[in-house]
């Protein structure tokens, strides 16, 4: 026998194992496979469920969700309290114009800017001054007590000229394109007039040409439709992409913690790798399904709430927008549900096969970087595809299993996905589902008492073929 | 009915580390399973549950391969002890006794049993993280055997124990034994061998170097030791010169030396008295276990606990 130095026992250990020690699968405690991944199922569960994180994390989300509902309603709110009317003087300094003056000119501006609404609901409130009183009217503008200064007056000419006075900043203001579009029209009206056309012959000028427009590509949609749609696209995929790494990554360290806990060890004694791995996500994925449902429930209850808030606050003039959204299809959100859990497993044995291999927690981001990073591409490329929705790239990258989610999802809210798409990439992420929990169970059994240095990508897609 | 062990090797990649092992247990046999750290110990232990195959060999429980006995049947104790921190102790436990296949109602009424026993009923809402080091061992031990297995397999059992905790451990150690259980434990406290077993296995390097009956083996293979002291001659350098005796160690209080096993202490009385010596003491010491183990491991370890070298 050579002659050995005194080893340090804790090097022989360390030698020992970077060996690979890969559990059998199989024999007697595959027998009780249903009834193992039950139990460790329910234990995943309760456990998740019950940790004071996971109550937190879902009290402030709950809470995010519902004042986040009340939002739109509250931006109303406050929009209709500061606006409250403009005020508009008009000095009439250009004589008639097309037969209007003094009282009619009001009663004719009156109802071009404000249309049908009247009295104290009315955006604008129209007031006639004489020239005379120009000077204290501009500095009434200058100090705020009045909105709007408008000014008509004739050049040598005799064409019309408007002057229009105001305190709002060029940028914002969101009158002066009303205001200038108003005298567009009196100019047409005063030169039809000077021109010597009748008000008949002046209205038939005016009458718009028939324009329709035929849609020949899909199914014509009204534009605010179109608008949610965008906004449910992009809302649907952060939310499946934020969900899905957050509750995939949840796994990875559950199964590192088992490992780092060492309870591992009793544990694969008791039952077989997969039953471990199929209960572990099964389990978390159920916590994590919990925590969403909640979600929606509370974020669908308190968008409907707002419909008959909104009515009571603003009658007849709640905002179209919501409604939409409010209203939003059935279907969108059972596919979202589909989609999402879907997403959730494909991702998330992939994580759990990962997390096997690593000893500690904080080990756990370094080995799952790559199907992080395939996430964080699924979303960016769901962004892109948000603005190219017919690109043929975009319709190609929706089928790959890893993208499907929350590509498919984006171009469904834009009302561009046919049923068999919806069919087939749901078969599509079945099949790699059942792929990634193949590798991910050879994965598992070759992690879960590996506890030395963790093998670079190219050894590891050895051992896994080997075993 | 017994575990046969049966020329069993196992490679990791390049490294073979066990190499044709064989051994057997006898049902109901109190059995200490020993050897230096690496030697292959907890490797064996994983291929007897079944949690590893063996390249070649075959172990076989009761006629049948252990692939095919119930995951129930096994108890174990890792020498890595781990349990889940955040969970609580009888919600733990039931699960590990339900996993292993034992039902719930058998399991709860185990489960208060045994909690009585070790004085813990008190601690069985608690969070593991929350107890003590020796409540949290006890309860190790508890997920080991709740389910009533026919087999315990212990990895270290007593190490990191006060010998308060020891104690109460070790009494169920005995009880799981009066129940006619088969425990096969490793160790590195020799004196714990000598006091439980009737049988065991010392392997090196993957090989067993010598196995059987404990008192077989110290018969066999121990040296006897003899303490003597000589009042006129401390160092009694003639002793280096005698071809029968192989002084070991020398001390203020005595001199040790290892002599053949078979030889009469008395010579050495005799040569002591023949040199002129005045013996104030003179003890046969019991062939130890840690010799034997040093002997035929050789420097490549240390034993545990300084209780377990003869003081």
């Amino acid at each position: 026998m050579a002659k050995k130095p005194v080893e340090r026992p804790e090097q022989e250990r360390s030698a020992q194992e970077q060996r690979a020690v890969v559990v059998s699968s199989g024999g007697a405690a595959a027998q009780n496979t249903l009834r193992n991944i039950r139990l460790i199922i329910g234990r995943e569960y309760k456990n998740r469920v019950t940790q004071r994180s996971f109550l937190i994390t879902s009290m402030i989300l709950l809470v995010i969700v519902f004042l986040a509902a009340f939002v739109p309603t509250i931006v109303q709110l406050i929009a209709a309290r500061t606006t409250s009317q403009t005020h508009v003087v008009v000095v009439d300094d250009a004589g008639s114009i097309a037969g209007l003056n003094e009282a009619t000119l009001t009663a004719y501006i009156n109802s071009e800017l404000n249309g049908t609404n009247t009295g104290s609901h009315a955006p604008y409130a129209i007031t006639s001054q004489p020239q005379a009183r120009l000077r204290s009217l501009q500095n009434q503008i200058k100090n705020g007590e009045l909105d709007i200064l408008l000014v008509l007056a004739r050049a040598t000419n005799q064409n019309l000229g408007f002057t229009y006075y105001t305190n709002a900043s060029s940028t914002s203001d969101s009158n002066l394109p009303k205001i200038q579009a108003l005298a567009q029209q009196f100019n047409f009206l005063d030169v039809a007039h000077r021109l010597g056309l009748t008000p008949s012959q002046t209205r038939s000028l005016f009458t718009a040409p028939g324009f329709t427009v035929v849609n020949t590509g899909q199914s014509s949609r009204p534009v605010s439709e179109i608008v949610a749609g965008y906004t449910l696209a992009f809302a649907g995929a952060i939310l499946v992409y934020i969900s899905v790494a957050i509750y995939a990554s949840i796994v990875a360290t559950g199964v590192a913690e088992e490992k780092s806990s060492r309870i591992m060890e009793i544990l694969v004694n008791a039952a077989t790798p997969l039953q471990l791995l199929a209960g572990k996500i099964v389990g978390i994925g159920a916590a994590c399904l919990t925590q969403m449902a909640c979600l929606v429930v509370v974020g669908i209850g308190t968008r409907l709430l707002q419909t008959p808030l909104q009515a009571a606050l603003f009658g007849a003039n709640a905002g179209g927008f919501i409604q939409y959204l409010t209203g939003v299809s059935i279907p969108f959100y059972l596919l979202f549900l589909v989609y999402f859990t879907l997403g959730f497993f494909l991702y998330a044995t992939l994580y759990a096969g990962l997390g096997a291999l690593v000893k500690r927690q904080d080990e756990v981001q370094s080995a799952v970087q790559v199907p992080s990073m395939l996430i964080v591409a699924a979303w960016l490329l769901t962004y892109l595809a948000v603005y190219l929705p017919d690109a043929t790239w975009t319709k190609v990258l929706s089928y790959i299993p890893f993208f499907t989610p929350t590509m498919m999802l984006a171009r469904f809210a834009l009302g561009i996905v046919a049923w068999w798409e919806i069919v087939l990439t749901i078969a599509l992420m079945l099949a790699a589902i059942l792929a990634c929990t193949w590798f991910a169970a050879r994965l598992y059994r070759l992690g879960v008492l590996m506890y030395g240095q963790r093998p670079g990508l190219g050894r590891l897609l050895k051992l896994v073929r080997m075993n | 009915m017994s575990l046969h062990v049966e020329h069993i090797n196992k490679s990791f990649g390049q490294v073979q580390a066990i190499k044709d092992l064989s051994m057997e247990v006898e049902e109901g046999a109190l059995f200490g399973f020993l050897g230096a750290n690496g030697a292959g110990k907890t490797t064996t232990m994983r291929m007897i549950l079944d949690l590893l195959r063996p390249d070649s060999g075959q172990i076989i429980w009761n006629g049948i391969a252990v692939r095919q006995v119930a995951r129930r049947s096994f108890g174990y104790l890792p020498e890595e002890r781990g349990l889940y921190p955040k969970m609580e102790v009888a919600e733990q436990l039931l699960f590990l006794a339900r996993l292993s296949g034992l039902s719930k109602q058998d399991a709860l009424r185990a489960l208060d049993e045994w909690l009585e026993r070790f004085q813990i009923s008190a601690n069985r809402h608690k969070k593991i993280e929350e107890l003590s080091k020796g409540n949290q061992q006890k309860v190790q031990f508890l997920a080991a055997m709740l389910h009533d297995p026919t087999i315990l397999i212990m990895d270290e059992p007593f190490s990191g124990l006060d010998p308060v905790n020891a104690t109460v451990l070790k009494g169920a150690f005995l009880e799981m034994h009066r129940r006619g259980k088969t425990i096969i434990f490793s160790t590195h406290q020799l004196e714990q061998v000598e006091e439980l077993c009737e049988d065991m296995v010392l392997i090196n390097k993957g090989q067993a170097v010598v196995q059987g009956s404990v008192q077989e083996i110290k018969r066999q293979h121990g040296r006897n030791v003899v303490r003597l002291k000589l009042d006129n001659d401390p160092e009694a350098n003639w002793l280096d010169t005698q071809a029968f005796v192989q002084v070991t160690k020398r001390r203020q209080d005595y001199i040790e030396m290892q002599f053949q096993a078979n030889l009469n202490p008395n010579l050495i009385v005799e040569a002591a008295l023949q040199h002129g010596g005045i013996i104030s003491r003179f003890e046969v010491v019991e062939p130890s276990l840690t010799d034997i183990f040093m002997e035929l491991v050789g420097t490549t370890a240390l034993p545990d606990a300084p209780s377990a070298l003869p003081a």
